[in-house]
């Protein structure tokens, strides 16, 4: 049996109360208060009727009470449901009800914008985080609540945590489920690897409706170390934080770092020197990028590579392993790799194929679409939808996607997901989203549009209907209006070939 | 429509995530340079505005860096309504 996670936060209340456990947007609060501001959450939940089991909704920001939430639930076998909150409103729905969550959790925001729309339905309680709202319980309630902890005798550790949604606005989202002991192992792997102490300031500054913000946080707080938390994303942002709150533990999606890098070569950027060990995730760095973050920020660099399913499985230490550049390093104890062929067989050193995984961290599985857990599996390994290469030595290589996916500063988008929104235009044809190249982002969603016959396609009206119902992430940076799409023998359209036959017929310019 | 209300509307769309700091001066509030809207969201954030009060915003409009500080975005808006 693995210690749970409350209690381990409660026991590092116990030995350091006044220690700073966590830092947000200018508010800390000690050791002692996050165990009474998690008591005081459990106890409202309680008493709002929550029981052992329930899902709740939660549209989700950086800040100590988000936190205080996770170890609330973890406290009472209670799985959350962490969505992006800018997500239109039947994306929002079409997770509440694959997450099959029973409260809503928001801001009053949230709650007014749902409702200028059709609002949505819970069967449980809502409360309003920020405000009063008719019909949800304000948040302020929580000042009458004890500090006594009252933890759920019943818990094993294997009920679902939380559910993170993969993004998607039409259809069903597959909501990765992830356990209480999921998280403590892949807590205690990533303690374990980079040698993380209590003495650590482990920055996070990602959106906590992602798993690696959920882990960064997580991580501290059951270790006794500081969390730090970035309320929200920018260059000027970070480093400002990272200026004043000195952390010496990062792991960083690689199109932030990119965008950190130019905010330090700048002459009046302060000098960073409080880091240990910074690691990359999501996607490769450029060598040039990686070099001169090594060469500014003064510490241990990082690389890995993982899925949300599996947590990380590879990493690798730039400083220790010199012949090694272009690698996303060796398995993590937990885990192994092979490199199938599409006929399931395994590919020898040096060819690409697609990378599988077979690790201790990965999820539950899919809540409550088990077989599409298992066929993503090949012989128990996760099959990932990337491609990639093993050398000699062991070490993995990445190569690109196999599967249709854009990735935009870390987050994925379906592609599908803004074809079906979008299609259903009068004037459209048919349409395909594609990932185009971004220095900020990575990539930026594009979109090509193929009029129908003797219609114009108005792109300002098309960009203001995405915004109307895609998320902030989902929106068409660019979009091309073509005579057609580029389609295979077989008429199967060619998705990762529409950014060059744009630029064949001279509209990216 | 008065003003009032319009920068009130706009303040409560900005807290959608986050509150606003307490000590801001609100009016002077730049909203992109403080990470409230990003790139991503600017298009949704000025489309809710335009659903709200019927009015359009021109794509120059909303790239616009004065338009991005809460005064200049509320006069924006009052602007349209009056004309």
């Amino acid at each position: 049996m693995r210690s749970r996670l409350a209690d381990m936060l409660y026991e590092n209340g116990a030995a350091t109360p006044e220690k700073i456990a966590i830092w947000c947007d200018g508010k800390t609060a000690t050791y002692r208060e996050m165990c009474d501001l998690v008591s005081q959450y459990s106890n409202l939940l309680l008493s709002c009727g929550v029981k052992y089991g329930d899902h709740i909704a939660i549209p989700m920001n950086n800040s100590i009470e988000s936190v205080a939430i996770f170890f609330s639930a973890a406290d009472l076998g209670v799985c959350l449901v962490p969505l992006n909150p800018t997500l239109p409103l039947e994306a929002i729905k079409a997770a509440m009800d694959s997450g099959d969550t029973k409260h809503l959790i928001a801001r009053k925001a949230f709650f007014r914008e749902c409702e200028k729309k059709g609002g949505v339905e819970v069967s449980g309680f809502s409360i309003c985080l920020d405000s009063e709202y008719p019909g949800a319980i304000p948040f302020s309630a929580i000042e009458n609540m004890s500090t006594e902890r009252h933890p759920c005798k019943n818990i094993k550790g294997d009920e679902s945590l939380i559910l993170t949604m993969t993004s998607g606005s039409t259809g069903n989202p597959k909501p990765i489920d992830i356990s209480q002991n999921n998280k403590y192992d892949r807590a205690m792997a990533h303690i374990r690897v980079y040698e993380l102490t209590r003495e650590d300031r482990i920055l996070a500054a990602t959106p906590l409706y992602h798993s690696l913000a959920e882990r960064l946080v997580i991580l501290p707080l059951i270790l006794g170390a500081a969390s730090i938390l970035l309320p929200r994303f920018t260059p000027a942002l970070w480093l400002e934080c990272v200026k004043e709150q000195k952390p010496t533990f990062t792991i960083a999606v690689s199109a932030q770092l990119a965008q950190i890098l130019e905010a330090l070569s700048r002459p009046d950027a302060p000098a960073v020197d409080s880091f240990r060990s910074i690691v990359s995730s999501s996607a490769l760095l450029e060598k040039d990028v990686k070099l001169k973050l090594i060469d500014l920020l003064h510490c241990e660099f990082h690389e890995m590579y993982g899925t949300s399913e599996t947590s990380t499985v590879t990493t690798i230490c730039f400083q220790k392993v010199r012949d090694k550049q272009k690698s996303v390093g060796l398995p993590f104890d937990e885990g192994k790799i092979r490199i199938l062929n599409d006929d399931g067989t395994d590919c020898p050193p040096n060819v690409i194929g697609e990378i599988a995984c077979l690790s201790s961290l990965t999820c539950k599985g899919y809540y409550r679409q088990e077989a599409l857990m298992e066929a993503a599996k090949f012989e128990g390994y996760f099959r990932t939808g990337d491609l990639g290469y093993l050398d000699e030595d062991g070490y993995l290589y990445f190569a690109g996607r196999k599967k249709e996916l854009i990735i935009t500063g870390a987050v994925n988008v379906y592609p599908h997901d803004i074809d079906a929104v979008v299609s259903v235009l009068p004037e459209i044809e048919e349409c395909a989203a594609f990932p185009y190249p971004d220095d900020r982002l990575g990539e930026v969603v594009a979109l090509a549009v193929v009029p129908k016959q003797d219609c114009e396609i108005n792109i300002r009206q098309v960009q203001i209907y995405c915004a109307r119902h895609l998320a902030d992430f989902q929106q068409p940076h660019k979009i091309f209006v073509v005579d057609c799409l580029p389609k295979n023998t077989m008429g199967k359209l060619q998705r990762m070939n529409i950014l060059n036959h744009v630029r064949e017929l001279g509209l990216d310019e | 429509m008065n003003r009032e209300t319009v920068k009130n509307y706009i303040v409560e769309l900005l807290q959608e995530e986050y509150q606003l700091p307490s000590d801001a001066n609100i009016m002077e509030f730049n909203y992109v340079d403080s990470g409230y809207i990003d790139s991503l969201g600017m298009l949704r954030f000025y489309t809710m505005i335009m659903d709200e009060y019927g009015i359009e915003f021109e794509m120059e409009e909303m790239v616009d860096k004065e338009n991005h500080v809460v005064k200049n975005l509320v006069d924006l808006v009052m602007k349209k309504l009056e004309g």
